[in-house]
């Protein structure tokens, strides 16, 4: 018999399905370096979702650890394991295994903050007696040495029961490879010793458990432990309420749960600190001096007001030639088509004006979004945000807002829908309502075409003393728009959203040198976001714009063309003639946009919009903008008949010229102006609404926003023309 | 208090923010934000009035439940 033949197959050909063997939990305190260090340990491999029913964002990564393959899980900040906000609520659920959809997760990597010790240790001791094996990162370990702090680390172990610690440095990478060595092993890694003990409360839990295992339902001691003091844990398991509230009036009497917990942990916190830690040397180097002097409260505004300044300097400054390029990228890919496919189709017109236009019109907000995003995240990340926040508090709750709306309201004037997503980290649920029907005021990105179409041609380019008035009416906007929000918010909250401020504790984080990985990683988060949500919705609008301003097809009008095209051949040659075919080009498609959908809905609301001076080419191209602004500009551009890509001059010189049927002008400076405050105040972006209702879990916010941005859109538009016209 | 501002705790008062709110303390070396009202549910006693480091703080040691 022959032997077998041998086949060499390459090694890449081999797939080999590397199943995660375990998955770990990356918990910690907020702001204390987690996701740097789970950036660090899972690179680019990880993947973002949501949890179930709730606007949390679940990132696991999968990662390989001395061959062995472990999925970690960046659990949301939290200080314990009783949790203060939907956050931190799914970090705990996440670890009780209670989240539908998301594995138990079978070891802890704990990450805590070496310069916040203390609060890190509370959130520690409580981990350690779910009895999973545990080891711990402490981060951030060269600020604790520059502020000379020394921590003994084998006494740290011991008191938390025998927890490896592994001192590490996320942005530079220092401690890694014991903390990867260690992780490769972490699922040999014995469950901690409990080193702190409350008997009443572990007594009263055992037998919680005890009962409930009668019942059916496997609880481990320290879930019955939290049951016991938290106040609304009570739903998990049927008929227990009675058993809780029993046996918490026998434990507490009339002492918050919460409290009494407190109380205990912290001064057993304090024990092991005196233990552990030797306090800084006191020695302050300049740069401290410096931090401290720019944190005191007049400095610190000033330094704030500088940097907004230079901040926004500098996204107009920058982006302004990458917009210029990416307009003339997109024309230039427009031609290039249209030339390619055939002219006077449907498609050629659904793919050249439609589709890439309408991708166009998303890719162009990518240089201001960027720029912007890009500032925000590296101040937050050297901890800057928070001491503005802390600034700034007193003023914003004036006017119904918090310290912390300060961050997604700045961001929104770049782009609403990611900076609304940002609420998030505000605590109160009426203050985030409030910023969040606040930020679409804020001039974002994409008012900006239309008020520098409608500034360059109607604001005389002139300077009055040291001031150019076209900046000064701009300014003037942006202005209008934080004016709109604030009273926006205070109005909300004098009313509707009416309460109390519960407890403000921000934490205030050391400064420290921005972590480029980490604000790269962040940045790209937002403009996935920007493109996901807002893009493809702008995107859709320009497509169904497009056929809007396309349908119905009318044979007169290509009569009319055909027509005047023959008698323009039949006396021009040359460049004369050229011009003349463009032109003709031009009024047809005016004329089939007269008597398109969009057309006829512009003539049918123009009724309602003639107090505040506008035709129907103005109404129609303001109904076009109402899903998204950007569209706008290229409306206008079509319906006066210079086609869409006609630079701003051309249009500017069609619009002063355009006249009502009587002979009067249409764009009158009380117009003008009328129209502008109707664009810094209404809310014409489906993105925004569509987040809007993702973040406030109803319909209602929405659409009260929707209905009373435009209104006041509109009230202002009718009392500027009217005043100006009387 | 779950952040550690609980009976016996010493914490050092660092300075008021624009218009004396909110105000930011020290707690074993972690930097703190907090509003005027609640710190106003705090009882402090005085432990020392300067401590090296270079600004004016004041030390004191928690004594009393946060409401």
């Amino acid at each position: 018999m022959a032997a077998p033949a041998e086949t060499a197959v390459p090694l890449e050909r081999i797939a080999v399905n590397r199943k995660a063997i375990a998955t770990i939990a990356v918990v910690g305190n907020p702001n204390a370096g987690k996701s740097s260090v789970f950036n660090r340990l899972t690179g680019l491999r990880q993947h973002t979702a949501n949890y179930p029913g709730v606007t949390v964002e679940r990132r696991i990564g999968r990662s390989t650890f001395g061959g062995v393959s472990l999925d970690l899980i960046d659990l949301p900040g939290t200080y314990s394991l009783s949790p203060a906000s939907t956050d931190e609520k799914i970090a705990v659920d996440v670890l009780f295994g209670r989240v539908a959809g998301t594995q138990k997760p079978d070891a802890i990597l704990a990450v805590i903050d070496s310069t916040r010790l203390y609060q890190g240790l509370y959130l520690l001791q409580q981990l350690t007696a779910l009895g999973r094996p545990m080891i711990v990162a402490l981060t951030m370990i060269d600020a604790a040495e520059r502020e000379g702090r020394k921590i003994d680390l084998e006494a740290l172990e011991d008191a938390l029961g025998g927890v490896p610690v592994y001192p590490v440095v996320a942005t530079s990478g220092r401690g890694f490879p014991p903390l990867n060595a260690a992780l490769a092993k972490i699922l040999a890694v014995p469950p901690p010793r409990e080193t702190a003990h409350w008997p009443e409360l572990e007594r009263a839990a055992e037998a919680l458990v005890a009962r409930w295992q009668a019942r059916g339902t496997e609880l481990h001691r320290v879930e019955a432990e939290r049951l016991l003091i938290d106040a609304n844990a009570s739903t998990l398991v049927p008929q227990t309420a009675a058993d809780i509230a029993a046996a918490r009036a026998e434990l507490f009497g009339a002492e918050p749960p919460l409290a009494a917990e407190a109380r205990r942990r912290y001064a057993w916190v304090r024990g092991i600190l005196a233990r552990v830690e030797s306090p800084g040397s006191g020695v302050v180097t300049q740069t401290a001096r410096l931090i401290e002097w720019i944190n005191r409260p007049w400095p610190g505004t000033a330094a704030l007001i500088v940097l907004m300044f230079l901040v926004f300097q500098a996204v107009f400054a920058w982006a302004t030639p990458l917009v210029d390029l990416i307009d003339a990228g997109f024309g230039g890919l427009g031609s290039l088509v249209a030339a390619v496919l055939p002219a006077g189709t449907w498609i050629e017109s659904l793919v050249v004006k439609g589709i890439i236009a309408g991708v166009g019109s998303v890719i162009v907000f990518l240089p201001q979004i960027l720029i912007l995003f890009l500032f925000i995240n590296l101040l937050e990340d050297t901890g800057y945000l928070a001491r503005a926040a802390f600034l700034v508090d007193r003023a914003m709750r004036s006017v119904g807002l918090s310290g912390q709306s300060v961050i997604p309201l700045l961001s929104s004037f770049a782009c609403a829908v990611p900076s609304i997503m940002a609420t998030r980290v505000i605590p109160n649920r009426r203050d985030r309502i409030a910023t969040i029907l606040a930020a679409p005021f804020m001039t974002c990105s994409a008012r900006l075409p239309v008020y520098a179409l409608l500034i360059g041609a109607f604001v005389p380019a002139q300077r009055v003393g040291i001031v150019n008035l076209q900046g000064l009416v701009l300014f003037g906007l942006y202005a209008i728009g934080i004016i709109g929000g604030v009273a926006t918010a205070l109005l909300l909250r004098r009313s509707v959203l009416r309460g109390e401020n519960p407890t403000f504790i921000l934490a205030l984080p050391e400064f420290r040198l921005p972590n480029i990985r980490t604000v790269a990683m962040k940045l790209l988060d937002r403009v996935r976001v920007f493109l996901h949500r807002a893009g493809t919705i702008i995107f859709t609008v320009a497509v169904v714009v497009w056929a809007l301003t396309y349908f119905p097809r009318s044979p007169e009008v290509e009569q009319v063309r055909g027509a005047a095209e023959a008698e323009a051949r039949a006396s021009l040659v040359g460049p004369a003639l050229e011009q003349r075919l463009a032109d003709i080009g031009n009024e047809a498609a005016a004329d089939h946009i007269a008597q398109s959908w969009l057309g006829r809905a512009g003539h049918w609301v123009e009724p309602a919009f003639r107090p505040l001076g506008w035709d129907w080419k103005v109404s129609a191209a303001v109904i076009a903008g109402f899903p998204a602004r950007e569209v706008v500009v290229a409306v206008l551009g079509t319906i006066y008949a210079v086609g869409e890509e006609a630079d701003e001059q051309t249009l500017a010189g069609r619009l002063t010229a355009a006249q009502h049927p009587d002979g009067t002008a249409v764009f009158t400076l009380p117009m003008v102006l009328g129209l502008l405050l109707f664009y810094a105040w209404c809310l014409q972006c489906a993105a925004t609404l569509a987040v809007i209702r993702r973040e406030t879990n109803s319909w209602r916010w929405p659409l009260f926003a929707w209905s009373y941005m435009t209104a006041l859109g509109y009230g202002g538009a009718l009392l500027i023309y009217q005043l100006g016209t009387a | 208090m779950v952040l550690g501002l609980v009976e016996g705790a010493e914490v050092l008062f660092l300075r008021r923010s624009l218009g004396g709110d909110p105000l930011e303390i020290r707690i074993y070396g972690a930097a703190i934000s907090l509003r005027d009202e609640q710190a106003r549910r705090f009882r402090v006693v005085q432990t020392a009035s300067r401590v090296a480091g270079g600004s004016a703080m004041q030390g004191a040691e928690v004594n009393g439940r946060a409401g």
